[in-house]
């Protein structure tokens, strides 16, 4: 363009002054003028006339020797309109030489003359421009870089009609920064009034300017001939360069319509004076500043309007393009636009369609660096940026856009249809406008989307979206969408999914945040646990600086709902659902690499099941404390906790208050407990036991439990309606092993809190197979102190006033929770009183338990019985029996030394706290003399000895003998009664002296004691003798049936009070006949006796 | 209950029945005795 | 006094025996009572057995005296049993 301007100003500048009419005015008056402008001019005059004037050999020096001006002959038409103002009509010079200077301050001079030019048509102004005409001109111009020669003709009749035809001779001008070499230059104008016609043609092999470089450049450009002209032009450059374009093969061919009236650009701007413009351009490769295009290929078609700016369409191909570092395949930009004169605002729409782009991959991991996510998501982000960087390596786009650029304001480009971008490897990414968004907007800098979101890919999550807003700049991302969904997306183990109906992500504010409300939903494993479904709902505000913090955001709780969770070796947690409240208002913040958070449940049931343990874990206004990193640790604390477990066949159900327990995943799991008031009951445990403090510290690893813990003022209670034993309370210390618990700790009396045995516990907790042992401290009984009714009520009746020593033990089996075991007890010194058989002292012995819970013991259980007086005192007796549960046992025998012989308990059936029982006595060779000892009865003696069986019945506190026989054996014996008869009974009867005086010295053949009555109270002691006494009648037998009616306990008891015969004192007459003597009823038992169960 | 007769020696053999009354009564002290023991044992009267 | 023993009594469910020793009115008593009366009279009788040996009566007769004593005592609307062996209330 503006070589076309340069030759323009040269045909302008090529015409002479004008010439002096006359010959010698003329010369004088031009060598004053000359001499007045310091120039030397010389020529010839060859004709000086009226009608003009013919210069030869014309040159035009100045002070420097230089010679601006040069010509082989000029001639000049006059025409002579006014007397005095001659009109230049032609100007024809042939061989004129212009020697012209452009400066290195881009000035052009004349060699001075340009000043007087200037000044002179300046003054003069309507000076018409006359025909011009120069043949074989010559134009030189001297500059810094070399001197470029020109030829050619000039025929001109300004304004009308003129005719340029110019030729450059190939020149090679150099300057430090540049160079121009110019090949070949040809310029053929012709203008006829409006009408401009011409054509041009210049062939540069380089030029190199600070503001262009080119070589092999070629422009050929042609004007056709019409009113309103149009420039035809091809310019081809091997390479050129401008500020930040280069390109390489350049060929450009197009036609430009003129509008000669604007070719001031100053005043109708650059592209004024442009009518139309209509170009195809090709290259090998263009480039600006770091992008490149290969092979592009362009194609313009702009017009004007009336007389509006110049619109048109535009389209760009490229067969491949390196755009700000991403690599393009074919990609074509098609457009429609306008751009003002003053190209100071472009606008364009079109569509542009990439067909195989690909980022590099240092560009892809820098765009996608942002992209990180902790644990437990790391992988996911990991996974998308791989995607990402995937589908960014090859991929396809396409869209509609419209942009617009005004000077001082920048440029934007928008959309407002679907973009689509699709990977080689399949990845999509659509961004589709909601209603009448704009879908993208870019600005200087400043990105913004919106509308519906959709990506896609392998390794991607599939997301759709509905973006209200996204704008991405240097600064950071604002992105808010409504809708956002992610389906279920799978990585490193863990599928997360999404549905949120609100997210806002700002990463250019101070503190950079994102809120978020909807569900979020994970599966697969975290934190070392394998997780179920598990979603979390509700409304979250994190600020994403470091520490992280998140709050709960619209909704005061966070939702959780999960179908459970399992950690790989034991524990497998079912589904709850419960709602998790900040305490301290943040639900979870992110420091040093660990997440942690503190929130607060308000209640939480947790079913849970391991290996043959199941059950729920109830919780209420819990507050859960938690920190995850690599693993994840638990701590819970809370008013209440319940859980119910069901242990192979048995339940356990513990009831905690305050509970603080303390999880942490990890090879192995690890876990922890404290609780205040705990109960355990349930049929697992054979008791209701309340626990004061409760500790546990303990580890699950492969080969079960280990740990320790402890368990502070247990209350162990016996569940029965009617219990076993009174409750007891201990401290337990327990240590955990290999899945084996041993668990140790006195046991002491509730209320005395006197240590009466030693716990010992040893169990497998997932069989709950062990043993349990028992050990008494010696207990020491006394009446009035310590009691056995302390131990058990149901003792109350059965040993009252118990005194001595006993010692117990038990050693139990546990058998999937079921316990059976033996035991004993062990008396010495033992005494008690009882309603039946009164104080039972000295007893020893041990009595061996082979099913201590059912009481019941084997066989042949003995033990010695010091003392004991049923009316009867009897020492020294054993008895051997076996117990067979609670009320019975089974007297198998009982034997006590008496009189000589011994008195034989039979087999009988005991109800130990029945009141009434029959018993079967055996006295076997009682000693009639020992006998007469044990009632001290005076004034006898006898010897021989008596057995017999006899039954006897204890009711409540009377025991009575029935009808008891003890009948003397074959070799009979002695009897003498020295003591005398009251007078009144030996008056009434001389035979009864007669017998007395037999009984002195008596030897009976025949002696039946018969004994009946109740020996507590009165008995009736019947003594049948049959016999013979030496000194009465010869040896006369005698037959006594002597019946004595008495207090027999009194009788013993009072013996040492009685004296003489008081026994004897009143004999009542009985008929000596052998008749039988009415039963006497006066003095029998109470008809019936108080009834007793 | 009836003592039964034996006959061992070749003549019919004097039978004597004798009825002895050991009777002992001592009930005087035992009003005050009784009303001590019911006051010393609160917890069983 | 016994506040077991006397509630007992009060619920008519116990009554004083004239044979000194303490008795299950209506035949059916909850074991804890059952076991009540048979301790008191296990002790009742070892009292006896200790003043018998102390005045040379026997325990009969002492708990025969401490019996009609008892009946004597016995508050209204309690339970007592006479020779008939019949319960009344007093």
């Amino acid at each position: 363009m503006t070589i076309s301007c340069a030759v323009v100003g040269l045909i302008l500048l090529a015409v002479c002054t004008a010439w002096l009419l006359r010959q010698s005015i003329a010369r004088h008056y031009t060598e004053r003028w000359c001499a007045a402008n310091e120039l030397t001019c010389r020529f010839e005059i060859d004709r000086l006339g009226l009608s003009g004037v013919m210069l030869s050999d014309i040159s035009v020096a100045n002070q420097a020797g230089k010679v601006p001006l040069e010509a082989g002959n000029l001639e000049v038409g006059l025409d002579w309109p006014g007397l005095f103002s001659p009109s230049i009509q032609l100007v024809d010079v042939e061989d004129p030489v212009i020697r012209l200077d452009y400066n290195s301050d881009g000035s052009v001079t004349l060699g001075g003359l340009e000043d007087i030019a200037a000044s002179d048509s300046s003054a003069d102004t309507e000076l018409d421009i006359p025909a011009i005409r120069l043949r074989n001109a010559r134009l030189e111009i001297a500059t810094p870089a070399g001197d470029i020669q020109m030829y050619g003709d000039v025929n001109a009749q300004l304004p009308l009609q003129a005719e340029i035809h110019a030729r450059a001779e190939p020149a090679d001008l150099r300057t430090e920064q540049g160079r121009l070499k110019i090949e070949e230059g040809r310029l053929d104008l012709s203008i006829i009034g409006a009408a401009v016609q011409g054509s041009a043609r210049f062939q540069l092999s380089e030029a190199r300017f600070d503001a262009y470089q080119g070589r092999g450049i070629l422009l050929d450009a042609s004007l056709t001939p019409s009113l309103r002209p149009t420039l035809e032009f091809t310019l081809e450059a091997e390479e050129s360069a401008a500020q930040d374009f280069a390109a390489a093969d350049l060929r450009l061919t197009g036609s430009a319509g003129l509008n000669p009236g604007k070719l001031d650009t100053a005043e109708h701007g650059p592209i004024g004076f442009l009518r139309s413009l209509a170009l195809s351009g090709e290259a090998a490769t263009l480039r600006f500043k770091t992008h490149e295009m290969t092979s592009p290929t362009l194609t313009l078609d702009a017009a004007r309007g009336r007389s509006g700016p110049l619109t048109g369409t535009l389209a760009i191909d490229t067969e491949a393009a390196m755009l700000a570092g991403i690599t393009l395949g074919r990609s074509t930009l098609t457009g429609e636009g306008e751009v003002d004169d003053q190209l100071e605002k472009v606008e364009l729409a079109g569509d542009l369609t990439i067909a195989d782009a690909s980022l590099p991959a240092a560009m892809s991991r820098d765009i996608l660096s942002p992209l990180r996510s902790g644990p437990p998501f790391t992988a996911h982000g990991t996974s998308l940026r791989s995607g990402l960087a995937a589908a960014m390596a090859r991929f396809r786009f396409g869209t509609s856009y419209r942009f617009g650029f005004e000077q001082g304001d920048g440029w934007m480009l928008e959309t407002s249809d679907k973009i689509t971008a699709t990977a080689a490897n399949g990845a999509q990414f659509s961004l589709s406008p909601a209603e009448t968004e704009r879908v993208l907007t870019i600005s200087s800098g400043h990105a913004e989307l919106s509308g519906v979101a959709a990506l896609k890919g392998p390794s991607l999550p599939s997301v759709n979206a509905y973006v209200k807003q996204a704008n991405i700049s240097a600064g950071g991302v604002l992105l808010e969408t409504g809708r956002l969904r992610i389906a279920p997306w799978r990585a490193d183990g863990l599928t997360l999914s999404t549905n949120l109906e609100q997210l806002v992500l700002n990463t250019r504010a101070a503190e950079p945040g994102l809120q978020a409300v909807g569900t979020a939903s994970v599966t697969g494993r975290m934190f070392g646990l394998d997780f179920a479904n598990t979603s979390v709902f509700g409304g979250v505000d994190a600020r994403l600086s470091d520490p992280l913090r998140v709050q709960s955001f619209r909704t005061r709780c966070i939702g959780l709902k999960s179908e459970g969770f399992s950690s790989p070796d034991t524990l497998r947690v079912g589904a709850f659902l419960t709602e998790l409240c900040p305490q301290d208002g943040r639900l979870l913040r992110r420091a040093n690499g660990a997440i942690s958070g503190q929130l607060g449940v308000a209640s939480l049931e947790l079913p849970f099941e391991s290996e043959n343990t199941s059950g729920t874990l109830a919780l209420t206004d819990a507050v859960l404390d938690w920190r995850a990193a690599s693993t994840a640790r638990l701590n819970l604390t809370g008013r209440q906790m319940a859980a119910d477990l069901k242990i192979g066949e048995n339940t356990l159900v513990i009831a905690a208050a305050r509970p603080e327990l303390g999880f942490e995943t990890g090879r192995p799991l690890s876990f922890s407990a404290r609780t205040r008031r705990t109960e355990l009951t349930g049929s697992l445990i054979p008791a209701l036991i309340d626990i004061e403090t409760l500790t546990l510290d303990a580890t699950l690893p492969e080969t079960g439990i280990a740990g320790s813990g402890s368990a502070g003022t247990v209350i162990i209670r016996d569940k029965n309606a009617d219990p076993f034993y009174e409750s007891l309370q201990t401290d337990l210390a327990a240590e955990f092993a290999n899945g084996i618990m041993q668990l140790s700790g006195p046991l002491r009396t509730r209320y005395g809190q006197r240590e009466i045995a030693d716990l010992q516990v040893t169990l497998d907790i997932v069989a709950l197979d062990g043993e349990a042992s028992l050990r008494s401290r010696g207990l020491v009984f006394e009446p009035g102190g310590f009691q056995p009714t302390a131990l058990s009520e149901r003792v109350r009746g059965l040993l009252s006033n118990a005194r001595g020593r006993l010692n117990a033990g038990a050693s139990l089996l546990i058998d999937g929770g079921a316990l059976s075991g033996t035991g004993f007890f062990e008396v010495r010194d033992f005494g008690f009183d009882t309603l039946r058989v009164g104080a039972v002292n000295d007893i020893n012995g041990r009595i061996e338990f082979d099913e201590l819970l059912e009481l019941h013991t084997p066989p042949g259980q003995t033990v010695t019985v010091g003392e004991i007086n049923p009316g009867l005192p009897l020492r020294d007796g054993e008895i051997g029996f076996q117990i067979l549960g609670p009320d019975t046992a089974i007297i198998e025998h009982a034997s006590w030394p008496f009189a000589g012989g011994t008195l034989l308990l039979g087999q009988s059936q005991w109800t130990i706290a029945g009141t009434s029982d029959i018993v079967e006595i055996t006295a076997q060779n009682i000693e009639l003399s020992r006998l007469i000892e044990v009632f001290s009865l005076p004034d006898i003696e006898a010897n021989g000895t008596v057995s017999g069986t006899f039954p006897v019945e204890l009711q409540g506190a009377n025991v009575f003998i029935r009808d008891a026989i003890l009948r003397a054996d074959e070799e009979g014996g002695k009897i003498a009664y020295t003591g005398s008869v009251a007078d009144a009974a030996s008056q009434a009867d001389e035979r009864v002296d007669m017998a007395f005086r037999a009984l002195r010295n008596f030897e009976f053949s025949v002696l039946e004691v018969g004994a009946d009555g109740n020996l507590t109270g009165n008995m009736m002691i019947t003594l049948e003798l049959v016999g013979t006494s030496p000194d009465v009648l010869g040896g006369a037998p005698f037959a006594f049936n002597i019946g004595v009616d008495s207090e027999l306990s009194k009788l013993i008891r009072s013996s040492q009070s009685v004296t003489g015969t008081d026994w004897l004192a009143e004999v009542r007459n009985g008929s000596l006949t052998g008749d039988s003597t009415a039963d006497d009823d006066e003095n029998a038992p109470f008809a019936n006796n108080p009834s007793d169960p | 209950c009836t003592p039964t007769v034996r006959v061992q020696a070749p003549t019919e053999p004097i039978t004597i029945n004798l009825n002895v009354k050991v009777e002992q009564e001592i009930r005087v002290k035992l009003e005050r005795e009784v009303e001590d023991l019911i006051a010393s044992n609160p917890d069983i009267f | 006094a016994n506040p077991e023993l006397e509630a007992a009594k009060d619920q008519g469910v116990v009554g004083e025996r004239i044979d000194g020793y303490l008795g299950i009115v209506d035949g059916s008593a909850d074991p804890s009572v059952v076991r009540l009366v048979q301790d008191i009279n296990n002790r009742r009788r070892a009292a006896y057995g200790e003043t018998a040996e102390r005045t040379g009566a026997t325990p009969q007769q002492v708990a025969r005296v401490t019996g009609e004593t008892l009946i004597e005592k016995a508050q209204p609307g309690e339970y007592i049993m006479d020779d008939s062996g019949a319960w009344s209330q007093k």
